[in-house]
């Protein structure tokens, strides 16, 4: 399973989304409308739990998007 | 009854006027409450009702509508104190927006409305019970001089992003069992319900998401009625040993 079905899976469990919803990486909050300050924090908590990362603070708030997203994975060494 | 114009109070009126309660329907918005008293009227005819309007957060105009009442009907004998508001958000959020605060506002405005409402209710409402007269010897528990129930919430052992919410639920569990036992000797009881996820406006105002979430934590799985919350309030009305207790009415959440 790739980088992006990993956080697409997180995403689907976080805002209970139906199976076929599209999450790819151009993904932003504007298109999840259960993406908010909750949710965000939600979803940060499951992708740590998904990859064994602790996020920080300055990480947290970058994470606009998917692709936002999968580069600061692959910062911390997550094969995408 | 307080928040007599929301889902359950809709519910817990119309239970109480059809088994023959005179009803003040407490409320802050007066046309809502017209049109409440109208529907009940036409669910009960001949129900006997009061529109009583006040803001919750407005402790003077509350005494003056719960004492009014009372001395309109010739007492009181049951407060419902069930208006409330919710107003989510993080304490301290940090999201792509940047970070943010929960405004103060917010957080006074529903502690003001669900927890400090419900003690100047409470207050004013005991004034008028203890007048009524018993008639009975002391160690005689048989007749009541009243009973006050606190709508509290599935949320009030804490939620994430329901700080003030949780907050005033949980103290206004804390606020029921220290009236039990305060008002005991008057013959005053005080209980508390704590609804689930209930098909009202309130909660259709819940991220879907988040409503999901609570209803696959639901050992029923489904929506509470408003109706089966003014049921568990008939229980409570009329089983003089139940005091000081919280009634779970959530379908069995874990």
């Amino acid at each position: 399973m790739t980088a992006l079905e990993r956080v697409a899976q997180v995403f689907r469990r976080t805002f209970s989304l139906a199976a076929g919803r599209k999450v790819d990486a151009e993904t932003t909050p504007d298109h999840v409308p259960e993406w908010d300050s909750i949710g965000h924090m939600n979803l940060v908590s499951g992708l740590e739990k998904e990859f064994g990362l602790r996020f920080e603070v300055d990480e947290i708030m970058e994470m606009s998007s998917v692709a936002k997203i999968l580069e600061l994975l692959a910062k911390r060494g997550v094969n995408v | 009854m307080t928040g007599a114009t929301g889902g359950i109070g809709r519910a817990v009126c119309e239970m109480l006027v059809s088994g023959g309660a005179h009803v003040g329907l407490l409320g802050r918005d007066a046309q809502k409450l017209a049109l409440l008293r109208a529907s009940l009227e036409e669910k009960c005819p001949g129900g006997r009702t009061s529109v009583l309007v006040a803001d919750m957060g407005d402790a003077e105009k509350v005494r003056t509508a719960i004492a009014g009442f009372a001395s309109e009907v010739g007492g009181l004998e049951v407060l419902v104190n069930n208006a409330g508001v919710l107003r989510d958000g993080a304490l301290y959020g940090v999201s792509f927006r940047g970070p943010s605060r929960y405004p103060l506002e917010k957080w006074n405005e529903t502690l003001q409305t669900n927890l400090t409402g419900a003690f100047v209710a409470a207050q004013v409402a005991v004034e008028h019970m203890l007048k009524k007269k018993t008639g009975l010897p002391a160690e005689s528990a048989s007749e009541s001089r009243g009973l006050i129930i606190n709508v509290s919430s599935i949320s009030r052992s804490g939620r994430a992003g329901q700080s003030a919410y949780s907050a005033s639920k949980g103290a206004l569990v804390s606020l029921t069992a220290t009236l039990a036992q305060e008002l005991a000797p008057h013959r005053i009881r005080c209980v508390a319900v704590a609804p689930g996820l209930v098909d009202t406006s309130m909660a259709a105002a819940i991220p879907e998401h988040a409503r999901k979430e609570m209803l696959a934590r639901s050992a029923v799985g489904r929506i509470g009625r408003p109706e089966e919350i003014a049921h568990a309030m008939r229980f409570a009305i009329e089983n003089e040993l139940f005091n000081g207790r919280v009634i779970e009415i959530d379908g069995g959440v874990f």
